[in-house]
């Protein structure tokens, strides 16, 4: 299956720091690709990169065969954006988020009302849509934070940390979510903090440190390639917990 | 341009629904600019000034004496006090009630005529730094008036003695003084006056205040605004607007323009209310009103996006100079207004 997104020795540098050196990786349509480090990996400056926010010091991305640095306006047509941030207006009600953001999209007022109705649905927020975003629980902005990146039908979604600080049941309504994303043909891009969500979600995972990539593939890919080297001991923790917690280390990254 | 009007729509949408901000942006400024105008109003002589003045006058019959109250009973700013005893001006002097108190001496009028010596008592309030300086330079001029008519009396008294010492004096003082009194009127000399231009309105309060407030206001208006964006800023939103299909400028634009008009409406609001309610006066031209309006509010929005192209982060130190910067521009536009 040819790849949907390719990213080449993609590097990003802020004076002297080195915050993504040269990370190689590709995703497939419908796979849903996790991105894992501890803090200040450089996760969300592959996402800002990817999103055309921030342009690479070198290396390159394409989207659906369209180059993130000679085609940004192209690229930003064809994917969808969950920061980690609740990026809402707390004074604008679902359905006007909704639409605003579907107008910047050129979206036709008919069509539009119809992909309002859908999200507003998929996300469970519909009898709510007209209330101001002020007055909604956090699980509430989480799951509007990722319909306002699904408006344009993105073949390419990124979705940074999108259940953090949720509570379980909604927690599990965004993984229902992002299933029912990737039927549709989807790529996601997944970053988390929750190893066992990634062990539960993610097709494959590039654990990145510092920048650069440690360990790219499934995660009995990497537990085999990687059983010389590492001991997974039957524990409480996951497996996933305990092979990053080796590769990574445990020293604090604040 | 259709993505820069859904920015500034929203912009407005936004501020609709945030009704402290509107109360800051109207609100406030009218409470101010009403408490501030009435508290000054004194000071810009917005009021007209009514001076009470006791005379306590011992030559009741005195013809000179009668003339200096008439002068002063005629004056526009001045009210006399007449029924009042020497002791009671002396205590409400004392107490601040009065700024002074003119004493008139028993035959003041006599001895005028005759050139003997005597003279007017002004009893006084030295902690009225307005009022009583004002009296005073009002009754030196009435004393300048008697002293011009006395050497006149004088002057003729001398000549018509030196040619017939058996005429009556009191005749040729009467005489005297009458002709006197109608060279001042008729054949004196004269002072004309030429009026350079159009006689413009009376400074009132309002017109000092409510320009400087609007000002002011309006550049906190600005500064909300910058505040907004660097909130948008780090809360993502900026991130993912810019993740859409759009170019940077309608982004830019769009909030400039909401800024802008934002700050027109607020001017407009501020003006109109103070010229229906508070008469204050706008000026002969619309057009020109218009044209200061739209470069105040033009101007506002170009400070506004220096600010926010040089700030980062609401939270970084330089970032608080700057917005605190402005906001001491802000209230510069107070204190000229108020105190210049």
């Amino acid at each position: 299956m040819a790849s949907l997104i390719k990213v080449k020795n993609l590097t990003k540098k802020f004076g002297d720091l080195v915050a993504v050196n040269n990370i190689s990786f590709e995703i497939q349509e419908k796979e849903i690709f996790g991105l894992l480090g501890p803090n200040g990996a450089g996760k969300t400056t592959i996402i800002n990169m990817l999103s055309c926010y921030l342009e690479p010091t070198s290396g390159e991305a394409w989207i659906a065969d369209k180059s993130i640095i000679k085609e940004p306006q192209e690229v930003k047509k064809i994917i969808g954006l969950v920061p980690q941030e609740i990026a809402l207006y707390p004074n604008l009600t679902a359905i006007e988020h909704l639409k605003f953001f579907g107008r910047i999209h050129n979206i036709p007022s008919k069509k539009l009302e119809e992909k309002c109705k859908e999200l507003l649905n998929l996300v469970r927020l519909y009898e709510r849509r007209n209330d101001l975003v002020k007055i909604y629980s956090g699980g509430m902005k989480r799951r509007l934070n990722i319909a306002c990146g699904l408006l344009n039908d993105p073949k390419f979604l990124m979705m940074d940390e999108p259940t953090l600080g949720v509570d379980p049941q909604s927690r599990e309504l965004i993984f229902e979510n992002i299933f029912k994303i990737r039927e549709r043909g989807v790529a996601i891009l997944y970053t988390t903090h929750y190893l066992e969500e990634a062990e539960r979600l993610c097709d494959r995972i590039n654990i990145i440190d510092e920048g650069k990539s440690l360990a790219l593939g499934s995660l009995d890919e990497l537990l085999t390639r990687l059983e010389a080297k590492i001991e997974i001991k039957p524990t409480k923790a996951g497996r996933l917990e305990q092979l990053f917690i080796q590769l990574t280390g445990k020293r604090l990254r604040d | 341009m259709k993505h820069l009007l859904l920015f500034t729509t929203k912009e407005f949408l936004i501020l609709w629904r945030d009704k402290g901000a509107l109360v800051m942006l109207l609100l406030v400024p009218i409470v101010l600019i009403v408490i501030a105008s009435f508290a000054l109003s004194g000071v810009f002589g917005g009021g007209k000034m009514d001076i009470k003045l006791p005379v306590i006058n011992y030559d009741k019959e005195g013809e000179i004496s009668q003339e200096i109250i008439a002068i002063l009973e005629n004056h526009p700013n001045i009210t006399l006090e007449k029924d009042i005893s020497k002791d009671e001006a002396q205590a409400k002097v004392g107490e601040g009630k009065y700024p002074a108190a003119l004493i008139i001496p028993e035959n003041f009028s006599q001895k005028i005529t005759f050139g003997e010596k005597t003279e007017l008592k002004l009893l006084y309030d030295p902690n009225s730094n307005v009022e009583y300086p004002f009296v005073k330079g009002v009754i030196e001029g009435i004393i300048e008036k008697i002293n011009s008519i006395r050497l006149a009396i004088q002057t003729a008294l001398i000549e018509v003695n030196k040619v017939n010492s058996q005429l009556d004096p009191e005749k040729i003082v009467k005489e005297a003084h009458e002709i006197t009194q109608n060279l001042a009127a008729e054949g004196g000399l004269k002072l004309t006056l030429f009026k350079a231009r159009e006689e413009t309105r009376e400074a009132d309060p309002f017109a000092q205040n409510v320009p400087g407030y609007a000002i002011m206001f309006m550049l906190f208006g600005i500064l909300g605004g910058i505040e907004a964006l660097l909130e948008e800023k780090e809360t993502g939103i900026f991130k993912r607007i810019l993740s859409l299909p759009i170019k940077k400028y309608s982004l830019l634009g769009g909030k400039l323009l909401s800024w802008f008009l934002i700050a027109i409406l607020q001017m407009a609001i501020i003006l109109t209310i103070a010229h229906f309610i508070f008469d204050l006066y706008l000026g002969k031209s619309i057009l020109a009103l218009i044209l200061v309006v739209s470069t105040c509010s033009f101007a506002s929005t170009s400070i506004g996006t220096l600010i926010s192209a040089f700030v980062k982060s609401k939270k970084t130190g330089h970032t608080n100079v700057y917005i605190d910067y402005f906001g001491y521009v802000s209230f510069r536009w107070f204190l000229v207004a108020s105190l210049d």
